[in-house]
């Protein structure tokens, strides 16, 4: 009964732990010249989202947190529900509060926190009301 | 002296100024300027009212039902709504919950601060609830003053560590890492689930590799999910009580029509109470956080539930599903064997269950889901209809609590307190 109702789709590229560089920078530098060439011909949009994410996990592993972020937002806003990129931008925004919060930067800490609770309403909005809206 | 009499009791005794100047105090704490103090604690006085405002419209429609659950069935109905109950409980004992939400904070700091479990608990509506069922189920058995405020915060503060640190090993094997935790009080339902999950289950075979099919999208807005709910659990017991006992309250207005806006009438009073808990909150959680973070630079924030929707979308969706349909089985197997008839509270059944669907799919894949889901919502059910026997004796009627651990906190506060009564 169940396979009438649920339908395979296509394994998910992403995955939590999945990272396809060792951590040398010449190589990550390498791989995201690469990813960023394919993303300019690539018309695929899942193909689009899978790349957008590889770039901005390279760009993390490259200690640019704010390009990764920018890569991840992009991802969030092609997808219909949430999904790797969502929990690597909760990831990025702990990290960054985490920081500010140290550094004594009381307000780059509170934007941190505020943009963790947007993705968590963002997060509760894509499943609920089952639409595409930008973070 | 009048004036010390006019402020202690005209003043600090009202739940809404008392709200209003923890939110000042946080505020004026993190060093805001002027304009944001005064904005921030006039903000939080308005949220409390709009609150208020919420739980008059839900006590008038709860009343309705009571009443068409009674003259059609012979039996009470009890609908279980968090933002409900608690909303209707701030009338009474919203000073001491906003006191020991203060306090509650303080003991979580403490705990963070000088033991290995670093959580900081920062899902405001959660401890809101928290610290009202204390309130509550304390104020009823006879507890008063700082006795009630202060052993209400340390249980709450404690509770504030224990259910994140409970929920951790799952956490852990969901997120990937253990840089977040979950703060959100339906942990032993999510344990609940993840055990049966683990029975039952195959994880290797997840949610996630399954598409869902489109007709089960509507009941993913949880607004309108509840008016699918709430329609026919007003108009079936009308239909039953008859026209003649709707007439004495409906005003001329044909009765099925009547019951019809009074469903929808208890889906806006949730909404409006809703809304006063997000204004009434949104100066306070920020103002905890900033404290905590300056205290316990090494914590670790535990987050509302939807931080790990990402995780398990389609797991999220089963899991709600899944959760729905325990609840209703419970529904009708629970007052066969003597509980309370509960009527399933669909925003739980979608927050909790959703979560608690990620936890099955964790330990249990797709199997665990939905199995786990079904026990789940068994186990949803029958916490309220043991609490409901509870309230009933505090005069408390057709309205319940509906997460799990406040419910388990309430109903352990009441039988320890009838031991010395």
């Amino acid at each position: 009964m169940f396979n009438k109702l649920f339908k395979r789709k296509s394994q998910p590229k992403d995955s939590q732990e999945s990272t396809d560089s060792q951590l040398d920078p010449t190589k990550l530098k390498e791989d995201l010249e690469r990813y960023e060439h394919q993303l300019e011909s690539e018309g695929d949009h899942e193909e689009q989202i899978h790349l957008q994410n590889k770039i901005g996990e390279i760009h993390y592993q490259l200690n640019e947190v704010d390009e990764a972020i920018e890569c991840w937002n992009r991802s969030v806003n092609m997808m219909d529900k949430p999904g790797y990129a969502h929990t690597k931008l909760m990831q990025a925004y702990n990290y960054l509060q985490k920081e500010s919060w140290k550094k004594g930067d009381i307000k780059a800490g509170e934007h941190y926190a505020e943009m963790v609770e947007k993705l968590m309403k963002h997060n509760k909005d894509s499943i609920r009301y089952g639409k595409k809206s930008n973070f | 002296m009048p004036i010390l009499n006019f402020i202690v009791n005209d003043v600090l005794g009202q739940a809404s100024i008392i709200v209003s100047l923890v939110a000042m105090v946080g505020l004026i704490a993190l060093k805001k300027s002027v304009g944001q103090i005064i904005t921030g604690t006039m903000k939080t006085l308005l949220g409390f009212l709009v609150l208020i405002a919420g739980t008059e419209i839900l006590v008038g429609t709860l009343g309705y039902l009571g009443t068409v659950f009674q003259e059609g069935f012979n039996v009470e109905g009890t609908v279980t709504d968090v933002n409900a109950i608690a909303g209707i409980a701030q009338n009474l004992v919203g000073r001491e919950t906003a006191l020991i939400m203060v306090i509650a904070f303080a003991i979580n700091i403490l705990l963070a601060r000088f033991t290995k479990w670093k959580y900081i608990f920062l899902t405001g509506q959660a401890s809101l609830w928290m610290a009202t069922v204390y309130s509550l189920v304390g104020y009823m058995a006879g507890l008063r003053g700082s006795l009630l405020i202060i052993s209400g915060g340390v249980v709450a503060g404690v509770m504030a560590v224990l259910m994140p640190a409970l929920a951790q090993p799952i956490v852990r094997k969901i997120t990937g890492n253990d840089d977040i935790a979950l703060a959100h009080y339906c942990t032993f339902g999510y344990l609940v689930q993840a055990g049966v999950a683990k029975v039952v289950g195959n994880k290797e075979n997840t949610t996630e590799d399954f598409k869902l099919p489109k007709s089960f999208e509507f009941m993913q807005d949880t607004y309108l999910s509840m008016m699918v709910v709430m329609i026919p659990v007003y108009l079936i017991p009308t239909f039953f009580a008859g026209p003649e006992v709707v007439a004495e309250i409906s005003d001329g207005s044909n009765y099925f029509v009547y019951a019809f806006l009074q469903s929808i009438q208890f889906v806006a009073g949730v909404y409006v109470v809703l809304a006063g808990v997000r204004l009434l909150l949104a100066e306070i959680i920020p103002a905890f956080r900033g404290i905590a973070i300056k205290l316990v630079p090494d914590s670790k924030p535990a987050l509302d539930c939807p931080v790990l929707f990402p995780y398990a979308p389609n797991a999220v969706i089963l899991g709600f599903l899944a959760t729905t349909v325990g609840t209703i089985l419970g529904m009708f197997l629970f007052p066969a064997v003597g509980l309370a008839l509960i009527i399933p509270g669909m925003m739980t059944n979608f927050f909790a269950g959703g979560t608690a669907g990620i936890f099955g799919n964790a330990v249990g894949g797709l199997r665990g889901t939905i199995l786990g889901g079904v026990v789940h919502g068994l186990f949803i059910t029958v916490l309220p209809a043991l609490f409901v026997t509870l309230l009933g004796a505090y005069d408390i009627n057709n309205v319940t609590f509906s997460d799990s651990d406040v419910i388990t906190v309430g109903l352990l506060l009441g039988w320890f307190l009838e031991l010395f009564n």
